[in-house]
């Protein structure tokens, strides 16, 4: 029988913060809760193969990752009865709308990555893992996602 | 970690701002992510069955609960109502409580007696005559609400018009939008797609979907809540499943129940992808031309030729072992025929085989799709649907 009572602990620790990056990367909170739920139900069917938290965190994260690229392209297949996407003016940055409208406009996979790195704070190399993509590749999404947002957002760089 | 690799601070405090839209406390769901995740694992361990409704009794439009005057659509399924033509191979329907259902004649002769249309605003259907619907009669939509959608089951007396179809597979249950195959639609009216229901190699009606220009996410959202809930008695159903291809490997896929899938055993090719899972529709083709892909449980000596026949195989490949595997992309959104890397043909181009490369988690992987076009020109959906569902995981 597996660890009932560690799992329940994890759930609740982790929950919310798969439901936010769901969120941010689905920009829809029902969907995002879907999600989550199918991405720990999916955890808990492994969960006896699955040791230490780090482990099973970075489950949770990829399996919900793929959820939310599937439901993403099912969305974009059902064009009947999709609610239109928002167009995305440049606003004011702390408008929270603003950042949602220009979290919008990017591709999912950039979405991913700049939810991922700069929200998450996974580093490169784990949102690569993550999201079953090259290194690099999750580099020039990262930095596309970061000046379209800057750009829409009007985020003062800093130097790092 | 390289120095390049910093956080950006200022735009992660931007999205720590938009997450705060977000309340703390999802809703509880720890019992239902408990069940589903044990219903997983169960699948995972036992052979796949699925119980299928066994319908008795006569042949009567069963309102199984009473119409409610709630306007608002329960959460819960199963606290729709149920609406039902009860031959022993009747089908059923779940529909939300508000909304109207209109009982359609089947034709004489049709395997079930009545039909359905199922609509969230008040409209009479009519038949093109102005009559009342009539059997094999398309409903007349002109007029129909912007807002308005649709659901509609026609029975059908496939047998009448042989020769007119293909033979083809097994409708699989639940249904989805996107297995319905589109048409050109109605100018200024609602979308429509639809989907022929195939039962033991007979049409047995067609499931029509409307959608108007201006109806709600949520009334689409019930409309399809409502599809997946159409049910034939004897009907495949989707079904999903891990298989453990390796120690560190696993692949999900979900398939028609109809359909075998496998994992090959200790194969190794050396310098060549080594295949690591094989699926594959049952045969329902007249047999003088197959897919020839290899597949797990084919007996070499071909003594059970009947029984292991199929018209369409997919098998995935392991390609990390192949010498010099070409840089390959991520998984595709979608499987496009058209993006394949390798086609070929066989039969006269009536078995087409595609091949598509994808790199996973750093892995490469190779996934050959052979198929009779003949059995699957009706249903092209259903391939793409499989292909799409193929998750590559490591534990």
């Amino acid at each position: 029988m597996a660890d009932r009572a560690g799992f329940e602990a994890f759930y609740a620790a982790h929950l919310p913060r798969v439901v936010r990056a769901c969120a941010l990367v689905l920009l829809d909170r029902a969907e995002s809760e879907d999600v989550a739920a199918e991405a720990f139900a999916r955890l808990w069917s492994h969960w006896g193969r699955i040791h230490g938290e780090d482990h099973a965190g970075g489950y949770v994260f990829t399996t919900a990752m793929r959820l939310c690229s599937k439901r993403r392209r099912r969305a974009a297949r059902e064009v009947v009865g999709a609610v239109p996407e928002r167009g995305a003016p440049a606003g004011d940055p702390t408008d929270r709308g603003a950042v949602i409208d220009a979290l919008r406009t990017l591709p999912l996979r950039q979405r991913q990555s700049v939810v991922l790195r700069d929200w998450a704070g996974f580093p490169t190399q784990e949102v690569a893992r993550i999201l079953g993509a090259k290194e690099s590749t999750v580099r020039v999404h990262l930095a596309r996602g970061r000046a379209a947002l800057r750009e829409r957002l009007t985020v003062e760089e800093r130097e790092g | 970690m390289s120095d390049t690799d910093v956080r950006d601070e200022p735009l992660g405090r931007l999205l720590d701002r938009a997450a705060e839209r977000i309340e703390d406390a999802p809703g509880d769901r720890l019992a239902e992510v408990l069940r589903r995740g044990s219903r997983r694992r169960a699948a995972r361990l036992t052979a796949t069955g699925t119980a299928l409704a066994v319908f008795a009794g006569a042949v009567a439009v069963a309102g199984l609960s009473l119409p409610s005057e709630d306007a608002v659509i329960p959460t819960d399924v199963d606290d729709w109502r149920t609406f039902a033509s009860l031959e022993d191979n009747g089908w059923t329907i779940q529909v939300p409580p508000p909304w109207d259902v209109t009982e359609l004649p089947a034709c004489r002769g049709a395997e079930q007696r009545i039909g359905v249309a199922v609509t969230n605003v008040s409209f009479e259907f009519r038949d093109p005559q102005g009559g009342p619907p009539d059997c094999y009669d398309r409903l007349v939509m002109a007029g129909f609400p912007r807002d308005g959608v649709v659901l509609e089951f026609l029975p059908i007396v496939g047998d009448s018009l042989p020769g007119l179809f293909l033979d083809q597979p097994d409708t699989v249950l639940p249904l989805a939008p996107e297995l319905l195959k589109r048409t050109g639609g109605i100018r200024g009216g609602p979308r429509e797609t639809f989907l022929g229901i195939w039962r033991d190699g007979s049409w047995i009606g067609t499931v029509r979907r409307y959608v108007g220009p201006d109806a709600t996410s949520s009334d689409v959202r019930a409309l399809d809540r409502m599809l997946a809930s159409f049910s034939v008695s004897g009907a495949p159903r989707w079904v999903t499943r891990a298989f453990d291809v390796s120690g560190s490997l696993e692949v999900t896929v979900t398939r028609p129940e109809s359909w075998r899938a496998a994992p090959y055993r200790q194969i190794v090719v050396i310098d060549a992808p080594s295949p690591i899972l094989a699926i594959a529709s049952p045969g329902v083709g007249d047999g003088s031309c197959r897919p020839s892909l290899f597949v797990p449980w084919i007996r070499m000596d071909g003594a059970s030729a009947q029984r292991d026949a199929f018209d369409v195989a997919i098998v995935l490949s392991d390609a990390s072992g192949a010498w010099g595997p070409p840089e390959l992309p991520p998984p595709p959104d979608r499987f496009r025929f058209q993006d394949a890397t390798a086609q070929r043909e066989a039969c006269g181009g009536r078995v087409r085989s595609r091949t598509f490369g994808f790199e996973d988690g750093g892995r490469p992987f190779l996934l050959e799709v052979a198929a009779s076009v003949e059995v699957f020109r009706e249903q092209p959906e259903v391939l793409r649907y499989i292909l799409d569902s193929i998750e590559v995981n490591g534990i």
